[in-house]
């Protein structure tokens, strides 16, 4: 019989050896490597089939059809034939599912379009407008610096949206460029795009480190678990 | 051979012609000269020739010269101081009077400058044929030679194989006999057969005769020796020689052929003396302008017949047929010539001040001349081969090399040959005879005493009576009866028509017929062999059909070059008219004869009565190579098209219409290409020059190293990482941790988030959304870890929810590994509610209606009525969001989609720390979006500090930054190598630079 301990073993132990694969790949591209990337992709995506199936298709297709209500029923066959419809893009009549897939992306684009400009663009420029107000400064912390904080948000953000504009004005035998004021106030953006994408990349720099001291940590804590002890007992 | 001059042009014609074929005229009652083949040729050959190739002569034998009967005592001195031939004496006619050589030995035969009519003549033939001396009776080749022009190639072949049993003396030797008629002044032996008799009978029908006073020397103009006939106009020709006198006619045609210019010769001939210009009408136009179709008054004169003069038939030796040969006349080609010439044209060879320096120059040559040896047939005799040594008769191959190309063509090939000594007699016995002669002879009644012209070849012969001449005297190839049908010209108006187009396109090629000769002058001539050598450009001129047979009589040469006179006479000729007739068409713009003939309306009728518009002839039907066509496209099985329609229906692999059809030639014309390069284009073409040039150059790649510097120093990196951070994770514990300060919480989302979780009570639903990567699980959990911790710790609801489908799992995940101990129960406490799909639109509708969008949890569970949900309506009803991502898109729709809609209910987040650059700025904004935040291990560290329950981070906290340290100076120190390595890079292609 199968303990939990076991199992619990079992896990530990496929989590070390698919560990100890992925690592293997500063050796350089192998099939232990790619063994682990496979067992990967596949438990994954199984398990989002998996999920999918019993977590959407099911309780809110499947269920309502058989035993909801009247209404239940109604709108699940209407929301079942663009479903249906979805599956012909699998099939050589595919045409026949884009008006489901455009209903799709028609209504994620709107949400996304209207989130966008409700939820970033105007919060942001009202964000900076008020970087540089003083009624909204915060009461802690020095007011200077908040005010320089907000110049530099300012400056930063007009910066870097001169950065990625590109417009030119077309004079016949001149090469292309700039207005110098636009030149020069891009070299500013340049700047502050810079220092972002050195934070981005800080920040993948530690997220990934935070993933290779957790494994170290697994595995230590694994080697630990089942063998190590014996050195410590030692 | 006879011939029949035609009336009007002055041309010879075959005497079987009824018509002339140079000007189309009928050759009713023209004269008919018994034309000596043999003579004629030899004229041709005369390397006087050139100088006498003049139409005078063959006018002078239709008119005679009235100074003959006026000045007889001047035409006796003419005579003796004429030169040898005809030709010369024509010469002797047209040359300049000033211009004499008294000894042929002065006479330089290189010399070849124009000096008279027969110099500008010669401006066709530059090359001058030294000629040899000539007997008195050569005087006769004069006309002969220049009627020789005419003469077909055939007539060597015939002219001996003529019976002269059979043939009178007349017809052996006509040129002779025209020579007596036309010159006035003949040697006493000519003057014997008194051929100015026979040409007035000849012409008593012709309106010659009749009085005309432009013809008629007028007493003023008439001098003992000087007086020179008056040049007719043409205009005035055909009233005047109404009135000709009968026995004057020829005086009043030469009058009418002599150049106006021809008054600067006061020596010549009598009735070649033109009028002094004083005495001239007005309305003579110069010789120059004196067209052949001015002579149109001629056109009614009738032929009269050629007396029947007897002629030895000794006469006819074998000399005579040395006129073939080219033989060159030294002493005339050496003639010196005045250079101020007059410039005329083609007429200006009638110019008799030219011919009279012939005649000056070769009067001792005549006078050396016996004119026993011959009588009247000795002219016939080639001066030099004849008469003369042998080193006369080598001038003869070099005036043969020097003749003119279009000499050659219409002079007989066998006089190109070399004199024969021993010509066969009885080869002019053979001689061919036509029908359409015998219709001449019909018609002008003297049948008997005309030949067959053989200027033309036996396709075009009437009634075929060559080919059966051909067929008995010679076994060559050519027959009559090997022509085809549709070559042999019946009609009479076809043949006239053809003719007259030919004599008009003569005009046109000579030059440069006479500049193609000139490279013959290189080609060895068999001088032995009497058979036709033709020249290159005859050679050329040869149509295809007549090529092989050209071929087949050169091979048969060849094999025989000895002379033998009677095998080589029996050759058979080329038709000689044949090329001649293609070499006209080359040279004419107008259509070629046969074309021409063709496009007549009898020939069309004709045709349409035999054949039916488009069917083809049964032989020509059965030699097309017909393939079936197995459909109407004109596609076989094997793709190749055949035509199905026209003419080559039937036929595989021919082009179709249809590709032609389908160019449109509007669309196909060419733009004119306007390229207006500036100096920047010019510099973009260089560049673009350069770097194609560059990629054309061979670039040396350096072979890598066995062991990869990179992936050493990858794992040189992964080992001191991996050792640096193990080690702090096996060899050093966790850290104390000190609680920050309070400036150090304020503002930052760590601390914003703890404040918002410390006003959170038991009970209070909050909603934690898993949306991240199983990935990022290690760094989240361990980051969201005292997070959630926190918010059990305070006794709040949690309902977990996830926009991943993995999210669900690692919710349960984390809280079976880092909540276990706060024994939350699962519907109790919490309540999973699962995936929630549709990202955007999903989130937006779990924004509005959140148990339409999820009613059942995880598990399948009702959720809605568990403890956690049960208060729960719509979203703002929780108390706090928390987000746990390390996608920023995710954290941006939950911002976006929820976090602008919420009022009161916090959004905080539990980010990575790859997420915290992009939600930062949604929290420093004015109002937040994110009212607190969590990124990563650090700010995870940090929470732990400011809520002082050490957790996941604290114990990760060294080894993580024991990592970044080392990745820092892993960083570091590689970009100091990069940039230490760049420099010593860049000095050492300085050096290498400053050396080079």
């Amino acid at each position: 019989m199968i303990t939990a301990n076991l199992l619990n073993f079992i896990g530990l132990a496929l989590g070390f050896l698919l560990t100890i694969l992925v690592f293997s790949y500063l050796l350089g591209d192998n099939p232990f490597f790619r063994l682990a990337v496979h067992i990967f992709i596949g438990v994954s995506a199984a398990y989002v089939a998996l999920v999918t199936i019993n977590n959407v298709l099911i309780p809110r297709l499947i269920v309502p059809l058989i035993e909801g209500s009247r209404g239940e029923r109604l709108l699940s066959i209407l929301l079942f034939i663009p479903s249906l419809f979805l599956f012909f893009k699998v099939t050589p009549l595919r045409r026949f599912g884009n008006w489901s897939v455009a209903i799709l992306v028609g209504i994620g684009a709107a949400a996304a379009i209207g989130g966008a400009i409700s939820g970033t663009l105007f919060p942001q420029i009202l964000g900076t407008i008020n970087s540089v107000d003083p009624s909204t400064f915060a009461e802690y912390g020095n007011r200077w610096i908040q005010i320089l904080n907000g110049i530099i948000v300012v400056l930063g953000t007009l910066s870097t949206l001169i950065f990625f504009h590109f417009g030119t004005q077309d004079i016949p035998g001149r090469t292309d460029k700039r207005l110098p004021i636009i030149e020069n106030i891009s070299q500013i953006g340049r700047v502050f795009v810079s220092i972002t994408f050195g934070a981005l990349y800080a920040g993948v720099f530690l997220t990934a480190l935070s993933a290779l001291v957790e494994r170290l940590s697994f595995v230590w804590d694994f080697l630990n678990s089942i063998g190590f002890q014996l050195f410590g007992s030692l | 051979m006879a011939e029949v001059l035609c009336p009007i042009c002055g041309r010879p014609n075959s005497d079987h012609r009824e018509f002339c074929d140079f000007c189309g005229n009928p050759l009713d009652g023209a004269l008919r000269v018994e034309d000596d083949s043999s003579s004629l040729g030899n004229d041709l050959l005369d390397d006087r020739l050139p100088d006498s190739m003049d139409d005078a002569s063959r006018l002078d034998s239709l008119v005679p010269p009235p100074e003959e009967e006026i000045q007889p005592i001047n035409l006796n001195d003419r005579l003796e101081s004429e030169p040898l031939n005809g030709d010369s004496r024509l010469e002797s006619l047209l040359s300049d009077q000033d211009k004499s050589v008294e000894d042929p030995s002065q006479i330089d035969p290189g010399h070849t400058e124009p000096l008279n009519g027969g110099s500008r003549l010669n401006d066709y033939l530059p090359i001058e044929k030294p000629t040899s001396d000539l007997d008195p009776e050569d005087v006769g080749q004069d006309d002969s030679s220049r009627l020789d022009e005419y003469l077909s190639p055939e007539e060597p072949e015939e002219a001996p194989s003529l019976d002269l049993d059979s043939l009178s003396p007349d017809q052996t030797d006509d040129s002779s006999r025209l020579d007596d008629y036309l010159t006035p002044d003949r040697p006493q032996e000519q003057d014997e057969r008194d051929d100015s008799v026979r040409l007035d009978d000849f012409f008593e029908d012709d309106p010659f005769k009749s009085p005309d006073p432009f013809t008629e020397p007028s007493p003023s103009t008439m001098p003992e020796s000087d007086s020179s006939a008056d040049p007719p106009t043409p205009e005035s020709g055909p009233a005047q020689s109404d009135h000709e006198p009968a026995d004057e006619p020829l005086f009043s045609r030469d009058d009418l052929l002599s150049d106006s210019s021809s008054d600067q010769s006061p020596e010549g001939p009598e009735f070649m003396e033109p009028r002094p210009e004083s005495e001239q009408p007005d309305d003579v136009p110069a010789a120059e302008s004196i067209d052949p179709g001015q002579w149109d008054f001629l056109e009614p004169t009738p032929a009269p017949e050629q007396p029947g003069e007897e002629q030895p038939p000794e006469s006819i030796d074998p000399g005579q047929w040395d006129f073939l040969e080219p033989t060159p006349a030294p002493e005339q080609a050496g003639e010196d010539k005045p250079p101020e010439s007059i410039d005329g044209g083609e007429w200006d060879f009638l110019d008799p001040t030219s011919t009279e320096a012939h005649l000056e120059d070769e009067e001792p040559t005549s006078k050396s001349a016996d004119p026993d040896s011959t009588e009247d047939w000795s002219f016939l005799d080639p001066g030099p081969a004849a008469d003369q040594p042998d080193e006369e008769y080598e001038y003869s191959a070099e005036g043969e090399g020097e003749d003119a190309g279009w000499l050659d063509m219409l002079q007989d090939p066998g006089s190109r040959q070399g004199p024969e000594p021993e010509p066969d007699p009885t080869a002019e016995l053979k001689k061919p005879d036509t029908d359409w002669l015998e219709k001449i002879r019909r018609l002008n009644k003297s049948s008997d005493l005309v030949e067959e012209d053989s200027s033309f070849p036996d396709w075009l012969s009437v009634t075929g009576k060559t080919a059966e001449f051909k067929g008995e005297g010679t076994e060559g190839p050519e027959s009559g009866e090997e022509v085809p049908d549709w070559l042999q010209l019946d009609d009479d108006e076809s043949l006239n028509e053809f003719l007259r187009k030919k004599d008009l396109s003569n005009e046109e090629y000579k030059p440069k017929i006479t500049t193609d000769s000139l490279d013959e002058a290189d080609v060895p001539v068999d001088k032995d062999a009497p058979g036709p050598e033709l020249s290159d450009s005859q050679q050329i001129k040869f149509p295809s059909w007549a090529e092989g047979e050209k071929r087949k009589d050169q091979k048969r040469r060849d094999v025989q070059p000895t002379p033998l006179a009677d095998e080589d006479i029996r050759e058979p000729e080329e038709p000689f008219q044949v090329e001649e007739e293609f070499f006209d068409d080359l040279f004419s713009e107008e259509l070629p004869s046969w074309l021409t003939e063709a496009s007549t309306d009898e020939v069309k009728q004709a045709i349409g009565e035999d054949l039916t518009l488009g069917e083809l002839p049964g032989w020509v039907e059965a030699m097309r190579p017909v393939v079936e066509s197995t459909d109407a496209s004109g596609l076989d099985d094997d793709e190749d098209y055949i035509e199905n329609y026209g003419p080559l229906a039937g036929i595989p692999s021919v082009l179709p219409a249809e590709a032609e059809i389908g160019i449109d030639l509007d669309k196909e014309v060419k733009k004119p290409l306007d390229l207006l390069a500036t100096k920047n284009h010019q510099e973009f073409v260089d560049l673009l020059k350069k770097i194609i040039g560059d990629e054309n150059k061979s670039k040396s790649i350096r072979l890598p190293s066995p062991l990869q510097p990179q992936r050493v120093l990858r794992w040189l990196i992964a080992v001191i990482m991996l050792v640096a951070i193990a080690g702090t994770l096996i060899f050093t514990g966790s850290v104390e941790l000190e609680s920050p300060t309070t400036a150090q919480v304020q503002g930052t989302g760590f601390g914003v988030l703890y404040e918002e979780i410390e006003t959170l009570y038991d009970g209070q639903p909050v909603l934690i959304a898993f949306d991240h990567q199983p990935g990022a699980a290690s760094e989240l959990h361990t980051a969201a870890a005292t997070v959630v911790d926190h918010l059990m710790e305070q006794g709040t609801f949690l309902t977990f929810v996830s926009t991943q489908p993995t999210g669900p799992a690692l919710a349960e995940h984390f809280l079976d590994k880092t909540q276990s101990h706060h024994n939350y129960i699962h519907t109790q406490k919490y309540i999973n509610l699962g995936y929630l799909p549709g990202e955007s639109a999903g989130l937006l509708s779990f924004m509005i209606a959140p148990q339409k969008i999820i009613p059942l949890a995880f598990d399948g569970s009702n959720a809605w009525d568990s403890p956690p949900l049960i208060s729960i309506d719509r979203i703002e009803d929780f108390k706090m969001i928390l987000v746990i991502t390390d996608d920023p898109n995710t954290a941006k729709i939950w911002i976006e989609q929820v976090g602008s809609r919420l009022t009161d209910t916090p959004l905080t987040m539990v980010v990575s720390a790859q997420v915290e650059p992009l939600i930062r700025p949604y929290f420093r904004t004015s109002p937040r979006q994110v009212s607190g935040y969590v990124a990563g291990i650090i700010d995870s560290m940090n929470y732990e500090k400011l809520a002082e329950r050490p957790y996941l981070a604290d114990k990760l906290w060294l080894p993580f930054n024991m990592g970044i340290v080392i990745g820092v100076g892993i960083i570091f120190i590689g970009g100091m190598a990069n940039g230490v390595l760049s420099l010593f890079s860049r000095r050492k292609d300085k050096v290498i630079g400053e050396s080079k």
